[in-house]
């Protein structure tokens, strides 16, 4: 019977992360990871300055300038369709890919709430679009109090573009589903196919990694959609590797 | 805050708690996946930064919790793909036969994680490859000090038989490499 010392060992000794470089915030790859981060959390006009006619400090004299927030476009409708946060009571938020033809906010959050936190879904949950840069679906416990609470607007759903871009996303997912390499060109040419299948004017492809200055790896997929821009970024894929599409 | 500020203070945080997020990501999911988690887990650090605790090393356990949900995430869209792999694989010729069975001890090891259930190979993976200590197990994995005494002893107890049930022995593996030498 192995002792629980051998059993240690024998664990210790098999940590596959080995290699410093593979975990150095100096290289090159670490860089790669933080311009990433900063892309995502780059920040969008959070608020403007409303100044207000204070009526009830006319009293005073007086005016008084108050903050709003821009959420989403504004109406109720996010800035990206195809993810959604959970946010979770304590430790992190529980993000995810989204189909807003397809699923609700509220119900998707509350279907996984246990897997992800542990605990049973509270009784009230609240779709809110964020004021982030990325105009987030964001969905808190409580009622719909707390889209103000954290400066959002409550959900409205998604625009008619947006359910377009989803029938296009389904397209692909299952145009390419037995694939794990596609060629830039055959990628971008079927996206083209189905951009106007799907009366998606104005869009365009770029390549995520590159900035369409480097060559292309020989394998895509697509990193995100950039919906304000009308922009697919398109990314480098490692072959033989499942195709996670966003 | 300006921008060049939230930059300096984003960057700050990253390299002081890079090293053990990406480890953290890299025991668990392959090189590119792993990537894709530790930027996602610090964008949405980020966005939640007013909940991220003043200690360094508070911090890190409160960023190894979200890169759990990050990479929860990942496993959940890689199982949906293997579901269809396998609805793919059915219709085309069957698998060839199966490897040699794990001859050495870090296959036969490997062969045992894999048996025990993701709740035993997560406390595992936390308490002998991240090596946390107890309390720090417990802080991430959201449950007490002594659930996580409980259910470790019990998960190096599952371990320990699927390694017996194996046929792993230490004692004859030593030999057995001294002989191959």
């Amino acid at each position: 019977m192995l002792s629980d010392d051998t059993l240690e060992r024998m664990l210790r000794d098999s940590d596959p992360v080995r290699d410093g470089a593979a975990t150095d915030p100096g290289s090159p790859t670490a860089a790669g990871i933080l311009a990433r981060v900063r892309r995502a959390t780059r920040k969008r006009r959070r608020r403007i300055l409303v100044l207000v006619p204070a009526v009830a400090l006319t009293v005073a004299g007086a005016t008084a300038g108050t903050y709003a927030w821009v959420a989403g476009d504004g109406k109720g409708h996010t800035l990206d369709s195809t993810g959604l946060t959970c946010v979770g009571p304590s430790n992190g938020d529980a993000v995810m890919n989204f189909d807003p033809a397809t699923g609700d906010p509220v119900d998707t959050c509350r279907r996984q709430w246990s897997e992800f936190f542990g605990q049973s879904a509270p009784d009230a949950l609240t779709a809110c679009v964020d004021s982030s840069a990325q105009g987030s679906i964001k969905v808190y416990p409580g009622g719909r109090d707390q889209c103000a609470r954290h400066h959002a607007d409550p959900y409205r759903g998604p625009t008619q573009e947006q359910l377009s871009l989803s029938l296009l996303r389904t397209d692909l997912a299952s145009h390419f589903a037995d694939r794990t390499c596609i060629p830039h060109a055959e990628l971008r040419k079927v996206i083209g196919r189905l951009l106007a299948r799907h009366d998606l004017d104005g869009w365009t492809t770029r390549h995520f990694q590159t900035a369409d200055k480097e060559p292309e790896g020989p394998c895509a997929d697509i990193s995100h959609f950039k919906e304000p821009q009308r922009i697919i970024w398109l990314g480098d894929h490692a072959a033989g590797t499942p195709i996670n599409w966003p | 805050m300006d921008a060049d500020e939230r930059s300096e203070r984003l960057e700050l945080l990253f390299r002081q708690t890079f090293r053990r997020v990406m480890a953290y990501c890299l025991r668990r999911t392959g090189e590119a996946a792993a990537h894709d988690a530790v930027a996602e887990v610090y964008a949405v650090a980020w966005r939640r930064r007013r909940r991220l605790p003043a200690g360094d090393e508070e911090a890190v356990l409160w960023l190894l919790g979200i890169a759990r949900l990050v990479l929860a995430n990942q496993a959940r869209s890689q199982r949906r793909w293997a579901r269809l792999l396998r609805r793919v694989a059915e219709r085309a010729d069957p698998d060839p036969p199966p490897a040699d069975a794990p001859n050495d001890a870090g296959d036969g090891l490997a062969a045992a994680l894999a048996q025990v259930s993701d709740a035993d190979r997560e406390l595992l993976r936390l308490a002998y490859w991240d090596d946390l200590s107890r309390q720090d197990i417990a802080t991430v994995l959201g449950i007490s000090v002594g659930a996580v005494d409980t259910r470790l002893h019990r998960a190096r107890q599952r371990l320990r038989q699927h390694l017996t049930a194996a046929g792993f022995h230490p004692d004859l593996t030593k030999e057995k490499n001294h002989a191959e030498r």
